[in-house]
């Protein structure tokens, strides 16, 4: 069963959609990367799944019901902005966490506290960007959550800490944590997360296990003898999602069966056939910059 | 366990399969014995700072193709029984897949057969000596 | 949950303590400056008397319950009847020669309630004190209402100081919105509560340092205590409930609100006219004025006296209990305007 079910959730602020018929399964136990250029819906997809913003239709669950308060119970949400009081300290914010959730373990606490050299008389106001975010991190972890909901949670921090945060989710994801996290630090989610989802203007562009993704998404590159060869056939191919003529080459942008399509390039008088991996930075450009969705025939001289 | 496992997340490569080509070469170079634990599925996760879930589909597919085994409760090792043909077939595996590489690399540059066919001759010959 | 809304109170408790520490100083430089012109109080004078080696002090009770203690000095030509009734007071007869009386009698220490009458005759004085009774504590929670009222503003708004910025901790806690709320709010109605029992004791302290009267407390007197603890209360609700939809706002809010509480039942006294428009808008004033919490303090209905019901005559007493009663609706009625937009805001 899915620990986090989104059901075509539509968000609709003003007279524009923020999220749009999205429709995401989180399966339990696994870490999922949410991605998506700045305003395409995250944050207010998380909103939604906690319930601290109205879907205007759609449905979200957690465990398979609807959300009630006892989930929070078991659920650490760390926001995209410090949402911390800026009039108390680190310990105060301890404090309250304890008293709030029964779960709350004061050693792990004082661990994490010491992992981010963190000061408990500190007052927020008087804290880094990087020391609020840790802070958030802290106090998100230190009730051992089953289910965390991550909004850049390493907006702020230096590359050791987010090592450290990076690790701290590993390390919740082992022990059978679901993690959602969002981030534009594409390198991270490739790391810790199995599953993504590309959200562009409120909608799922691309969804899948990262490792599927990488092994079916290729390009498929092709040098023809002259450049008077036909690219017909290509754009009608639905698992072609680019096709990118340029004089004698021909880059095709596949998302399956490389293999075969480099076989047909041969066939079809290709001197030289490349399969050229693709990281998930290439994936997600490839997928947040064409919206079109027949296949994109770019003709350069 | 020294570090002998390295991913690239960046590497369009998935990392389960960058992981699997790894130990079946260590297998097969003798790095890992017949009979050596390998890490568990978190150390390992912790200490790539990769998905805990990948390691384990990772050692999954290791399991399927008879180099490890797994005893509930104990970890993972290096299967005992049969351990030579396991190295064998796991060297095989890597050995083909970077010869498909190579030639597939040869083909892309131009070069004609006869003349990856001399390549691959000269490099039997530095390699297998004996076999003259 | 609630510890977030404990820190705000005793960040204003702790203002409060500030002002009534400040209070208190300045009592203590008083009762110094005081001492220094040679002013006591008549009890204090009296425990001299019978501290004299050559004093007899006698006490007995009389049938109607009055303690009646008398010391006697021959050798000081001094002699005291006091007389104990309880709540009711205490009446100090005290007869000396002149010359002794009125060192201590040129400045009498009259704070406190006192009545001093003094007589001479033969070179000898006679003094009668009387101290009318009890003091009620009700009366001392009314004059320690201002400050609930300064906290009531201060704590005022919880919902909408969450809302800025905060919801997203507040609303990921395993508790639903509107226990979050009304347990804020108790926290905050406490610490109102808090800040006046302080007040009081503060006062208590005060007078102890000049003439202790004796506390009590009438059915009067508790229901004083009551407006007194409910006004704050009342007041602090309302400001909740203007500002429980803003994001940002709130002393704005709370800077409208003030004056329209003060200047309203002003223009409710004023008499436009006899003409039918007139009356409409009296009429209207006055009964939107009795939203208002401040009108049911004692003193402040529009006749000057009575409290708003009776001023407003919408009720033909000027029962407490009534304004009581109001004012506990009103707090609910606020209270519940809050939560209801609480549960509408979103994140």
């Amino acid at each position: 069963m899915s620990t986090i079910s989104i059901q075509h959730l539509t968000k609709i602020y003003g007279r524009s959609a923020a999220v749009d018929d999205v429709c995401i399964e989180i399966p339990k136990g696994s870490v999922f990367g949410l991605l998506g250029p700045n305003g395409a819906g995250k944050t207010t997809t998380f909103k939604c799944i906690l319930g601290l913003a109205r879907p205007s239709s759609g449905t979200t669950l957690i465990d398979g019901a609807p959300l009630v308060p006892a989930v929070f119970e078991r659920l650490a949400y760390v926001p995209e902005r410090s949402v911390l009081y800026e009039w108390m300290t680190a310990g105060e914010h301890m404090e309250a966490q304890r008293r709030s959730f029964k779960r709350y373990d004061p050693a792990r606490a004082t661990e994490l506290f010491a992992l981010f050299n963190l000061d408990a008389r500190k007052r927020v106001r008087a804290m880094s960007k990087g020391m609020q975010t840790a802070l958030a991190i802290v106090l998100a972890f230190a009730s051992r959550p089953e289910i965390l909901v991550l909004d850049e949670p390493t907006s702020g921090l230096d590359p050791v800490n987010q090592r450290a945060v990076l690790k701290l989710i590993i390390d919740a994801a082992a022990q059978g944590a679901t993690v959602v996290l969002s981030s534009h630090q594409i390198g991270q989610v490739e790391r810790a997360a199995e599953h993504i989802a590309i959200l562009q203007d409120g909608k799922v562009v691309l969804n899948g296990a990262v490792d599927d993704l990488k092994y079916q998404r290729k390009i498929v590159e092709g040098i023809f003898e002259s450049d008077a060869f036909s690219v017909n056939g290509f754009e009608r191919d639905a698992r072609i999602s680019r096709v990118e003529k340029t004089g004698r080459i021909l880059r095709l942008t596949v998302s399956d069966g490389s293999d075969g399509l480099a076989a047909g390039l041969v066939s079809q008088g290709a001197q030289s056939v490349r399969i050229v991996d693709l990281n998930l930075e290439d994936i997600f450009l490839n997928a947040v910059a064409p919206s079109q969705s027949t296949a994109d025939v770019v003709e350069a001289s | 366990m020294p570090a002998i496992f390295t991913v690239d997340p960046r590497s369009g490569v998935p990392i389960y399969l960058q992981l699997t080509d790894q130990v079946k070469r260590s297998v097969a170079l003798g790095v890992l014995q017949p009979g050596e634990q390998l890490p568990t599925v978190k150390q390992l996760a912790l200490d790539l700072t990769i998905n805990p879930n990948t390691v384990a589909r990772a050692y999954r597919d290791l399991e399927r193709d008879e180099i490890i085994e797994t005893a509930p409760g104990r970890g993972s090792f290096v299967r005992g029984n049969g351990a030579a043909e396991t190295s064998r077939a796991a060297a095989s595996h890597v050995a083909h897949e970077a010869l498909e590489r190579a030639v597939r690399e040869a083909k892309s540059i131009g070069l004609t057969r006869s003349r990856v066919r001399k390549l691959f001759n000269d490099a039997l010959e530095r390699w297998f000596p004996e076999e003259q | 949950m609630y510890y977030v809304e404990y820190l705000r109170a005793l960040r204003a408790l702790r203002v409060v303590a500030i002002l009534l520490g400040i209070l208190l100083a300045l009592v203590v430089v008083m009762r110094l400056w005081l001492a220094a012109v040679h002013a006591e109080s008549p009890d204090a004078w009296v425990t001299q008397m019978a501290q004299s080696s050559t004093a007899v002090v006698r006490t007995q009770r009389l049938s109607d319950g009055t303690v009646k203690t008398t010391i006697d000095d021959k050798a000081q030509r001094t002699h005291a009847d006091i007389y104990d009734r309880g709540y009711a007071g205490k009446r100090l007869v005290i007869t000396a020669p002149s010359s002794q009386l009125d060192m201590h009698f040129k400045h009498p220490l009259m704070i406190g309630s006192l009545h001093v009458v003094k007589s001479d005759a033969n070179g000898m004085t006679t003094v009668v004190v009387d101290t009318n009774g009890g003091e009620n504590i009700g009366d001392l929670f009314i004059v320690s209402l201002p400050f609930a009222l300064i906290v009531a503003t201060i704590l005022g708004g919880a919902l909408a100081k969450e809302n800025d910025g905060h919801l997203e901790i507040a609303w990921t806690r395993p508790v639903s919105r509107a226990v979050y709320a009304v347990t804020a709010m108790s926290v905050d109605i406490a610490a109102l509560a808090a800040t006046e029992v302080l007040a009081v004791v503060v006062f208590v302290i005060a007078q102890a340092f000049f003439q202790m009267p004796r506390y009590g407390i009438t059915t009067q007197g508790f229901q004083a205590l009551l407006v007194a603890l409910l006004v704050p209360a009342a007041w602090y609700a309302l400001v909740t409930a203007c500002s429980a939809s803003f994001k940002r706002g709130l002393g704005a809010v709370i800077g409208l609100l003030w004056p329209a509480a003060i200047l309203l039942p002003v223009f409710a006294a004023v008499r436009y006219g006899d003409s039918m428009t007139a009356r409409t808008v009296s009429g209207l004033l006055r009964a939107v004025d009795t939203l208002n919490p401040l009108i049911y303090l004692p003193g402040m209905g529009p006749d000057g006296v009575t409290n708003g019901l009776s001023g407003l005559g919408l009720l033909g007493t000027s029962s407490l209990w009534a304004s009581i009663l109001v004012l506990i609706a009103l707090t609910a009625a606020y209270s519940a305007a809050a939560i209801v937009q609480w549960w509408g805001v979103e994140a």
